[in-house]
């Protein structure tokens, strides 16, 4: 008899767990049948037993020009999992350029270097995204001082980076400091004879002086 | 000494008592199967893949993913389960879809760190696996480990985590402190960092046959070799192979093992049970069909229904994932401990104290 009202008290004390246990069970085969339905209508069969349908499915997104869907997925991935969302950046960072979302780009270009080992190009495609992203908004100097930095850090993977020094020079340019600017526009122009922006960006330099002159009296 | 061992030759003691017999269970339980492929992919490295990408994903169903499905399907199936763990069986999957759901609801806040938290559970999972397994093997094989033996085969087992814990990205350390943090602010410590990793290395490989040597003149007398192999190649997976490679091999090994040692332990179950009408390969092979059936279930299935409630598909894969790996670590850590009433205590017992198994 005692192990009768043992056996009643021990179930009477797990009947909450039970009736949790129940709903739990019933939440997972709903979502099995779910999963099921959801997979027969995006992809027309039942649930691959690889990931690369949803990579194929993202591939596919930059493929067929559908920058803006693929943006947040692959934002997603990278501030998950930013180990294994590394091959993706530069995906990321394309379609944000393609659409003119400044603030993806940058969050991906910078993944890119903060991963190590950065290439020049990514530094340079940094430096113009900060640039870019200043003088659209004109809100935050720390865009332009940003730009300088990662600017100069281009220059320093690959010296004769003509675009490079443009970028650098563009922003002191827009700072304001023509004497840091300067140098680098001419370096720009010593390495590539035919870089518009840097000689237009030199004459600008040039006005600006004549301006800043003090006018004598005839 | 125990009775075991003063029946048994020194030879016999040093291939310890297999469950299976020497050759499966070095190969399987001990991990010889993966130095073999471990050296393959170290020397291919940069080739072509040992397994090709379209057969992967069979590959990581039948090993990983049933591998995590097992711990559930072995908790459910463990005779008493519900009796003595009774928040675990009912209460605690409950818990875990309401935190995974809110995890996919706010996964730009909540999913990097349930993401992290996986990735530095890991490599302890797979440290404490290898330490159970080696006191097992130690234990069934009549060497009664003494507490400070058994401390330091801990120690020993864990160098592969503290190396990983210091070393990996985007967990352990760098999760705590960020290690581009400590490199810029305290690059004293970034350097000692870099050397206390190369040790780890060293150490990984040094230890475990001095502290063989250790035991083996203790009263305990040898431990099987089988428990020093799983404990080395658990850090070789770490150390030998670059840090990609390694979660993928160290996983679908680690998964092997697992696979291997909880179906034994599955079947003995069964077959004590009083009903039992069935055989041995019956209830193996049950176990096994309910454990790919499981993992693809949770793996690939469940993602899809977080889909079809509206939430993104990355988020819902990857931490669906994620909930997988930390549910089976929990589960792991309870499943294992072996009651005095555990018709298992035979398996591991010989006349010796409790057995902690994993983590």
């Amino acid at each position: 008899m005692p192990d009768m009202a043992n056996r009643r008290e021990s179930e009477s004390r797990w009947t909450p767990y039970r009736v949790i246990f129940s709903i739990s069970c019933a939440i997972f085969v709903t979502a099995f049948f779910l999963g099921i339905v959801q997979s027969l209508k995006v992809s027309h069969r039942l649930p691959h037993i690889s990931n690369s349908t949803q990579q194929d499915e993202l591939r596919d997104l930059i493929n067929t020009g559908k920058y803006k869907a693929a943006i947040p997925e692959f934002r997603m991935m990278a501030v998950i999992d930013p180990n294994s969302a590394e091959p993706w950046l530069e995906h990321l960072a394309i379609a944000a350029r393609e659409v003119g979302d400044i603030d993806n780009e940058i969050f991906a270009l910078r993944r890119i270097i903060d991963a190590g080992d950065p290439k020049a190009v990514d530094c340079y495609n940094l430096s113009t995204a900060y640039l870019k992203r200043y003088l659209r908004r004109q809100d935050n100097r720390e865009d332009l001082k940003d730009s300088i930095r990662i600017g100069v850090r281009a220059v320093e993977i690959d010296p004769d980076y003509a675009a490079a020094h443009v970028n650098v020079g563009a922003a002191w340019l827009t700072m304001g400091e023509l004497d840091k600017a300067e140098p680098h526009l001419r370096e720009a122009l010593r390495i590539d004879p035919n870089l518009k922006q840097a000689e237009q960006n030199l004459q600008h330099i040039d006005q600006q002086r004549m301006k800043a002159r003090p006018r004598v009296a005839p | 000494m125990s009775d075991l061992s003063a029946t048994r030759t020194t030879p016999q003691r040093i291939v310890g008592r297999c469950f299976l017999n020497p050759v499966t269970d070095y190969l399987l339980i001990g991990g010889g199967l993966s130095l073999v492929v471990t050296i393959v992919v170290y020397y291919r490295d940069g080739q072509k893949d040992l397994v090709s990408a379209e057969n992967l994903p069979y590959f990581i169903l039948l090993s990983n993913f049933a591998h995590f499905a097992a711990s559930t399907v072995r908790l459910y199936a463990k005779p008493q389960a519900y009796q003595s763990l009774p928040f675990l069986t009912m209460g605690f999957p409950a818990v875990m879809l309401v935190a995974l759901t809110l995890c996919i609801a706010f996964a730009e806040t909540l999913g990097p760190h349930v993401q992290t938290i996986y990735l530095t559970w890991s490599p302890y999972h797979y440290a404490a696996q290898a330490y159970g397994l080696a006191v097992m093997y130690s234990y069934r094989s009549g060497c009664l480990l003494g507490s400070t033996d058994k401390k330091l085969l801990w120690w020993v087992a864990m160098l592969p985590f503290f190396f990983t814990f210091f070393a990996g990205n985007n967990s352990g350390l760098d999760w705590i402190v960020g290690k581009q943090t400590l490199a810029i602010d305290y690059p004293a410590a970034e350097t000692a960092l870099t050397w206390l990793n190369e040790a780890l290395k060293y150490c990984a490989f040094v230890a475990p046959p001095l502290l063989f040597i250790k035991i083996w003149r203790s009263a305990s007398g040898p431990m099987p070799l089988i428990a020093m192999l799983a404990v080395v190649t658990n850090a070789i997976w770490w150390f030998a192979l670059d840090a990609l490679d390694a979660f993928v091999w160290a996983t679908v090994f680690h998964g092997i093992q697992y696979m291997a040692i909880v179906m034994i332990f599955h079947v003995r179950d069964q077959m004590n049970r009083p009903t039992n009408r069935r055989g041995r390969l019956y209830h193996a092979a049950g176990f096994y069909v309910m454990c790919v059936a499981l993992g693809y279930a949770l793996f690939r299935v469940l993602p899809l229904a977080y889909g079809f409630a509206g939430f993104g598909s990355v988020e819902s894969a990857l931490l669906v994932i994620a909930a997988i790996n930390i549910h089976h670590f929990i589960v792991d850590g309870y499943i294992w401990r072996l009651k005095k009433t555990d018709g298992n205590r035979r398996i591991v017992d010989s006349g010796t104290p409790s057995v902690e198994t994993s983590g």
